[in-house]
């Protein structure tokens, strides 16, 4: 399990971008959200139940996340199982963390600490 | 359910309790069903190997996130302290009265409950949270606001109600009809499943105020008569507790019937319980016409010459002998009336009524509304509005199908079933 720290401060903690990330793309419930996470970064990161649910907790606080009123499927779904969905504040705050976290990635790159990306494969030739 | 799983899933559950009890009541349960599912997944991949390594991830996990929720938890209780000064925690049926609460000078945090359980489901064996839920469904798809707005204010109504045992004295404040009794019985049904040994539980409820001689509600009463009342609350005895338990339950059951059989036991503990439920049962269909008290109403007012909204439910509560339906529930029921196959209700353009949205578009609130040749024949017991489909909650009663199984019978004041 890598190291996420759990931190109930209001900064987006790593966990709660990652858990932003996994609803990118649609609503999930708890598990759908661990699978997300593990299955994108090839099992390198996991996190548990308690960081999972303490981050929603935060984020449904803040107005990060919501809980969706709909269900895949009404009369199959269990009433205890809870989806989650992103609200304009949660993608505006993961879209300024990816932009800082890309901002550090720059830096790096402008340190030579990491080789510069090709300019043919990142589609910019002259 | 493999031994090794089943094993796993009842350790996890033991191991929950390292979390603050609101934290686990909130999530326990949904953090228990996403480690079985760990479990299953990993045990599938990589045998028993996989479901200790998941183990030792996981007890790493709950060491970290439990001492995180151990500090927010003490933190929250050093902050409530300071804000709540006096210590009071005072539960209200709605916003106008919590407001009223609020100007009085009285110290402590104030909440409304805020349900209309005489509509929609409310079913028995759910949790509070559970509960929420469904009737944050129910109400957004009655078109009363936003699923994830409706949630978010249980939540936080339920979060305070949770931490009860922060403050030293809680007051409920209700009055007599409908509306209040079964937001009061919910109440005292979950308190009664508490412990109050470190907080007192107090109650406000009354049917009449000193000088207002149509009381309807504590709505009706400006801060200085409200904080007038505050002296008479007295606390809630067992005997209370254990009735308002009980009602609450019947009204949860499936089956009216569980109602009526509290109904011939002592109510008297809880002096305006017997004549709210009663009105309760008046809204099952009833005999020969199919139509719930209120509906009955509605077209009785609409042939008396009640034509627009506002109008019909001014008229239509004159009818009641304790009010307790707002005008938004009101036009829901003309709404029914109007919106179906063969209408009782329609407006003068031939369409169906459309409810007045919150902000009562002049458009919406000058609807003229008449009755249909089945409106009057139903009105008049010749033909029955619950024949041919319904599917109506009744607090945790179901009706649904081809016809109503239960019935109200206005000679007998009881319920039937209706077989076939």
């Amino acid at each position: 399990m890598a190291n996420l720290t759990h931190d109930s401060g209001p900064q987006l903690t790593p966990a709660m971008f990652q858990i932003l990330l996994a609803l990118a793309d649609g609503e999930r419930h708890g598990y759908g959200i661990m699978q997300e996470i593990g299955a994108r970064s090839g099992g390198a990161v996991r996190i548990g139940p308690g960081t999972l649910y303490g981050s929603i907790k935060r984020m449904l606080a803040d107005g990060l996340i919501a809980e969706s009123g709909e269900r895949p499927d009404p009369a199959l779904d269990d009433e205890r199982r809870r989806y989650y969905r992103l609200t304009e504040a949660g993608r505006r705050a993961a879209a300024a963390e990816a932009q800082r976290l890309a901002d550090l990635v720059g830096m790096a790159r402008a340190k030579r600490l990491l080789p510069n990306p090709d300019p043919q494969a990142a589609g910019g030739g002259a | 359910m493999d031994r090794l799983l089943a094993a796993s899933a009842r350790a996890y559950r033991a191991l929950l309790l390292a979390y603050p009890a609101p934290f686990r009541r909130e999530y326990g349960a949904q953090m228990a069903q996403v480690f079985y599912d760990a479990c299953r997944d990993a045990q599938r991949r990589r045998g028993p190997h996989g479901l200790l390594a998941l183990w030792l991830a996981t007890l790493g996990d709950l060491a970290a996130s439990a001492w995180v929720e151990w500090r927010a938890a003490y933190r929250s209780s050093v902050h409530l302290t300071d804000l709540r000064g006096e210590n009071m925690l005072h539960i209200t049926n709605g916003d106008s009265t919590a407001g009223t609460l609020r100007q009085t000078g009285l110290e402590g945090e104030v909440i409304a409950w805020r349900d209309v359980l005489h509509e929609g489901p409310v079913p028995a064996g759910l949790a509070l949270d559970q509960l929420s839920r469904l009737r944050a469904r129910f109400l957004a798809g009655r078109g009363w606001g936003r699923y994830a707005d409706i949630l978010a204010d249980f939540m936080r109504r339920d979060s305070a109600l949770a931490q009860f045992q922060a403050h030293k004295e809680v007051v409920l404040w209700f009055e007599h009809d409908l509306y209040d009794q079964l937001q009061l019985i919910q109440l005292l049904d979950w308190f009664a499943r508490q412990d109050l040994s470190a907080t007192t539980l107090s109650l406000i409820c009354i049917n009449a105020f000193p000088g207002i001689d149509d009381f309807h509600g504590l709505g009706q009463l400006n801060p200085a008569q409200i904080g007038s009342l505050y002296g008479t609350r007295r606390d809630v005895s067992a005997a209370q507790l254990a009735l308002g338990s009980a009602a609450w339950q019947a009204f949860c059951a499936p089956e009216p019937t569980a109602i009526e059989a509290l109904l011939s036991q002592d109510t008297a503990s809880l002096p305006f319980l017997r004549a709210a439920l009663l009105r309760h049962l008046e809204q099952f269909p009833a005999i020969g016409s199919g139509l719930s008290r209120t509906e009955r109403q509605i077209l009785e007012v609409v042939a008396s010459g009640a034509q627009q909204p506002v109008a019909i439910f001014m008229a239509e509560q004159a009818r009641e002998d304790h009010p307790f339906m707002g005008d938004s529930t009101l036009w829901s029921y003309i709404e029914s009336l109007s919106n179906q196959r063969d209408p009782l209700l329609q407006c003068a353009d031939g369409g169906a009524f459309v409810s007045p949205a919150s902000d009562r578009r002049d458009k919406d609130v000058q609807q003229v509304l008449a009755l249909t040749e089945r409106g009057r024949a139903v009105l008049a017991g010749q033909a029955d509005r619950a024949r041919g489909g319904i599917d109506r909650w009744l607090g945790g009663v179901h009706l649904w199908g081809d016809d109503a199984e239960w019935r109200w019978d206005g000679q007998g004041r009881r319920v039937v079933r209706v077989s076939g």
